[in-house]
């Protein structure tokens, strides 16, 4: 064990220096790019991700120690950038490809976006204007099934399935129609 | 084998005495350890904001225009430049502050934790006393409290842009608030004379936080301010 | 460090005096000890506790898994309609208006509005779902048999950071109150999932404290991965390479990986929901320009890995018993090994697999042949499990039959796997009893089943009594048997197209749903039954011998139950962990507890 001698690392001061001076440039070549050369489509955005990355695996390697640490902390490093990446492609893969229904649209803008504060019953409750898809409405003494089927008998095709629609949950229908902001509800009886 | 608890103490260098837990069997045991606990603890950090990075990217994606139009009139690149420049001298000082441990010279450290400090201020203090408030004002907000009026994209993805950009900067703000709380733990520890060449593993990892909290910045100052 | 080191971990050193119960001397004995055990940074004491919270937990979502049966045991009840104010409503020719309903549960008025039936089993789903969940299973293994038997297998005196191991236990405490907290004060509807718009939207019940409650355990899981990875890496005994670990210890890292690396995803998932509540950021609001699925996606990517969380340390467990139990070597030990690492790695790739009705075809098909990836891993760790079994002399005792009873139902919770990965059936199976089936297949029939086996496995190591193996046996039928008469019917429930999370049906479904009901009751009885044998062992049990079954993996070789520090001497690595070919395990004593000779198990495979 080598918990006796007295050799210690002593950080390199030269290549600190150097990354500091790296990492002014490079983000002052990352604002000139992005404000003052366009680049076609993503290009900047790219270009400054790039430049970016670059300037995180400077300081990982130097000021953070990696070149000279044991190897198990890079793969760490490693194992985490994997998962980060991972997780924005996939993603992306899936918003990226989609052909949507309806295409997303942005509402209009307001304050307070979607949700507005609005009084009901002596209380200050936010409404959030419909934002979200249609629900069924369980008419008192209508059991959600019953509407369903309802809806069925009167269409002769199935019940509206929310899974359909790309935007809407397919989560939790049942919870979904009995949500009472947006639901009469009729008052179960006593057994 | 025998579990050697305690280290030989050098008397010339006080801070040097250096006991390492009971269940680890030597102190270099310990001392790899805690930094890979610490690298783990970095993989976790870079791994959450990975969430607003995905956000980020989705939106940027879906609404490449009124997303520029909104990075371009809400954020002001000199400030954040002007950050960026003051995380990354701040990361610089750590480093020093890490051999002065190292050299054992303890008003080196001490220096430089004060230096790094200060810029960990200063980036606080410009964030908000030169965007968080003025936006407070304005009404620049997240959905709920946005009163900003009519923004520059006219649709509802400035509330996003802003949503997002309140979120991801605020979270990490608060990691260079820590990061000032524990910095400032290390001075006093350094006055202590805790520090010294056998004994400088807080104040690595501390190096180590402050630097992957100076490394999110560089990606989230891009993004937001200049793409 | 406090305590006589040549002491049990469990030894009281609070001076209770001899006044009896409840006198001075006693309350300051018993002060002293809660003391000692709440800021104990001992790594078994710490596990116990997490034990018996994971332990309550379980107990409690039982509980609401019954209801939730019950409720389901009719289909319909023909009821009058009342008005708000409770009176009956009449119709124009004056006639009482009847509804058919599967409202079992009385409904009420809470000050928010009317709770209906079916609200309030919406409530207890979520509520079953998000305890089972986030306080038992995914804490159950890792936090707490990982706490107590990872540093005793590698040889170690603790884990690499004692006072994070507390903290993470508090943190989980916090986490777990408050998540218990919400539920009471109004609930959650919204199941474990928490799936928007639903969640951002809804005014009702208590989401956003939930969530955070969630938000919070997560941190607790974090830690102790972080935790355990360090302990592998830099605590194993001298002697003991990365090939020398048992396998539990593998599974066990290997779950640390997906915990440390999914987790925090979870976090953030987590906190932009709570912000897309509070100040509504839009990121999951169509109606800002946001996108409900992306939540699916920050969702799944930590929850698909959580799935083996769950499952990969059981995997673990189930290699030890069968390990010691068959006393053979384990077939194809690397090969178990891997798979465990390659299992967590894959699962980062699949998430997608959860959304094939929300997502894109591209991704459909990106992750539904991604998905099949997971199975090849899963596999051979089954057919490894065989094949040791294979002309072993097998001790037929509770944890072998857990063993056992894990490997046919996990095969079948598996199996029931890919026909979800494949895209045109899933589309048909996708939100129904199937679903719910096979993943508790996986988890009720895998992961806990494992967790019992482990229970009785090291009962006499970390209690240092033993149970009555005899009625246990019986009540291992008992748990099996309802278990699958329990799920089992809902594959069938499945594919005719009962939906999940409904409190009612349509009358055709109604036998196999009663009979999965009684299934429940089965289950029940046992676990009810386990119990009892266990106190019944704490309070008059023999005391256990250091080795009662035979192991030669290390926790075997120091007492039971464990000293403070582990081990007396520190424990050098001579042999691997299943060199029974080799070596005669520790302090082997049949007249302890009938096991076979030695020399027959070792003529057994031909040695
Ligand atoms: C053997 C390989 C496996 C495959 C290919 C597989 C595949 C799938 C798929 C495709 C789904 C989505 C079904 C749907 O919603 O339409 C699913 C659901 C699920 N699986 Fe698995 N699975 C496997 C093993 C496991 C294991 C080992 C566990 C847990 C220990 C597990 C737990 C779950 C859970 C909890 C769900 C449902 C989550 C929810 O919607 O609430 N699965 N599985
Ligand atoms: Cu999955």
């Amino acid at each position: 064990m080598s918990e006796h001698d007295n050799h210690h690392h002593v950080t390199p001061l030269g290549p600190m220096v150097f990354t500091l001076v790296s990492l002014v440039v490079l983000t002052v070549v990352t604002v000139l790019t992005a404000k003052f050369v366009p680049l076609p489509g993503s290009g900047n955005l790219i270009l400054a991700l790039v430049i970016a990355s670059i300037k995180g695996t400077f300081v990982a390697a130097f000021f953070m120690h990696l070149l000279y640490d044991k190897a198990v902390n890079t793969i760490v490093v490693m194992s985490s950038m994997f998962g980060v990446v991972l997780f924005i492609a996939l993603t992306m893969v899936d918003i990226g490809t989609r052909k949507l229904h309806e295409p997303l649209e942005a509402g209009e803008i307001v304050a307070g976006g979607g949700a507005q504060w609005v009084e009901r019953d002596g209380k200050q409750v936010v409404d959030y204007k419909g934002s979200y898809g249609p629900s069924y409405d369980a008419a008192p003494g209508k059991s959600v099934l019953d509407a369903a089927r309802e809806a069925s008998d009167a269409t002769g095709e199935h019940a509206p399935d929310a899974d359909e629609h790309n935007a809407e949950t397919p989560a939790n229908d049942a919870a979904h129609a009995n949500t009472p902001a947006t639901t009469e509800h009729a008052e179960p009886a006593p057994h | 084998m025998t579990s050697v608890s305690v280290e030989t103490t050098n008397t010339a260098e006080p801070h040097e005495t250096y006991v390492h837990q009971h269940h680890w069997r030597n102190a270099d045991d310990e001392k790899d350890a805690a930094k890979l606990g610490m690298w783990l603890f970095l993989g976790t950090e870079a791994l959450m904001f990975s969430g607003f990075f995905c956000a980020y990217a989705v939106f940027r994606m879906l609404y490449p225009d009124t997303w520029k139009q909104a990075s371009d009139y809400y954020l002001d690149w000199r400030i954040g430049g002007f950050n960026t420049l003051v995380l990354v001298i701040s990361s610089f000082t750590i480093v020093q502050a890490i051999r002065g441990a190292q050299l054992n010279k303890k008003m080196m450290i001490f220096w430089n934790l004060l230096a790094t400090n200060i810029c960990a201020l200063t980036f606080l203090v410009v964030k908000i006393g030169w965007e968080y408030i003025p936006k407070i004002r304005a009404g620049e907000l997240p959905g709920a409290f946005f009163t900003y009026g009519h923004g520059p994209t006219g649709t509802t993805h400035d509330h996003l842009f802003l949503g997002i950009y309140w979120v991801a900067t605020a979270t990490h703000g608060l990691h260079v608030l820590i990061g000032v709380f524990v910095i400032g733990w290390c001075m006093i520890r350094t006055m202590k004379g805790q520090f010294g060449p056998k004994n400088y593993m807080f104040l690595e990892n501390t190096g180590l936080y402050w630097h992957i909290v100076d490394v999110i910045w560089i990606f989230l100052f891009p993004m937001l301010y200049l793409v | 460090m406090s305590g006589d080191h040549d002491a049990s971990f469990l030894k009281p050193i609070g001076d209770f005096g001899d006044g009896g119960v409840f006198s001075a001397q006693w309350w300051r004995g018993f002060r002293t000890e809660v003391w000692r055990w709440a800021t104990t940074l001992d790594h078994k004491k710490i596990g116990l506790m997490y034990l018996c919270a994971v332990l309550f937990a379980f107990f409690l979502g039982g509980v609401v898994a019954l209801m939730l049966r019950m409720e389901l045991f009719y289909p319909t009840m023909i009821v009058d309609v009342t008005d708000a104010a409770g009176n009956v409503v009449l119709n124009d020719a004056g006639e009482k208006i009847t509804k058919t309903t599967g409202e079992l549960f009385p409904g009420w008025t809470s000050s928010k509005g009317p709770v209906t039936s079916n609200n309030f089993y919406n409530r207890l789903f979520s509520l079953h779902g998000a305890l089972m969940v986030f306080l038992f299973i995914i804490p159950a293994v890792p936090a707490a048999f990982g706490n107590i038997f990872i540093p005793l297998m590698i040889g170690a005196k603790d884990v690499a950071f004692p006072r994070l191991n507390l903290m993470s236990w508090y943190i989980y405490l916090f986490g777990g109150t408050f998540a218990v907290y919400s539920l009471l004060m109004g609930g959650v509807e919204t199941g474990w999932t928490f799936y928007t718009p639903y969640s951002t939207s809804t005014q009702w019940g208590s989401v956003t404290s939930m969530v955070l409650g969630a938000f919070i355990l997560g941190f607790s899981s974090i830690l102790t991965g972080m935790n355990f990875i360090v302990t592998v890496h830099k605590l194993r005994a001298p002697g003991m390479g990365w090939f020398d670990m048992p396998l539990f210890v593998w599974a066990s890292y290997a779950t640390s990986i997906i915990q440390v690396l999914a987790t925090p995803v979870l976090a953030i998932t987590l906190l932009m929901l709570i912000f897309e509540r509070t100040f509504r950021i839009g990121v999951f609001d169509p109606a800002l320009g946001g996108d409900p699925v992306l939540f699916q996606h920050f969702f799944w990517f930590y929850s698909h890995p959580a799935v083996y969380i769950m499952i990969v340390p059981a995997f673990g467990i189930v290699s030890e018993l069968i390990a010691v139990h068959c006393h053979k070597r384990l077939f194809g030990y690397k090969a178990i090994a891997f798979s465990s690492i390659s299992i967590a790695s894959v699962s980062f790739l699949i998430w997608g697999h959860h959304m094939f009705t929300a997502e894109s075809p591209a991704a459909n098909v990106v992750f539904s042949a991604l998905t099949f990836l997971v199975a090849i891993p899963t596999a051979i760790k089954v057919f490894n499990w065989i094949a040791t079994m294979y002309k072993a002399s097998v001790t037929w005792n509770t944890p072998m039959l857990y063993a056992m009873s894990f490997l046919f139902n996990f095969s079948i919770g598996g199996l029931t796997g890919p026909p979800h990965a494949v895209l045109s059936t899933d589309i048909h199976l996708h939100d129904t009893y199937f679903v719910v089936a096979h993943f508790h297949y996986v988890m009720m029939g895998g992961s806990v089943i494992a967790v019992l086996g482990a229970l009785h496995h090291w009962w006499p190591k970390f209690t240092g009594k033993m149970y009555n193996d005899k009625p246990a046996r019986w009540m291992a039928l008992l748990v099996f048997i309802g278990f699958n008469v329990t799920f089992f019917t809902q594959f069938f429930l499945g594919t005719q197209g009962m939906p999940r999370r409904y409190a009612t049906y349509v009358p055709e479904f109604t036998t196999l749903n009663q009979i999965s009901t009684m299934g429940s009751w089965v289950l029940a009885i046992g676990l009810f039954g386990h119990l009892l044998i266990f106190v019944q062992s704490l309070v008059s049990g023999r005391k256990a011998p250091p080795n009662p079954w035979g192991g030669l993996t290390l926790e075997w070789y120091t007492d039971a139950p464990p000293v403070e520090h582990n081990f007396a001497h520190e424990p050098v690595l001579t042999h691997g962990p299943y060199d029974y070919d080799l070596v005669v395990p520790p302090g082997w004593d049949p007249a302890d507890y009938p096991l076979p000779d030695p020399e027959l198990v070792r003529k057994a495979h031909g040695h």
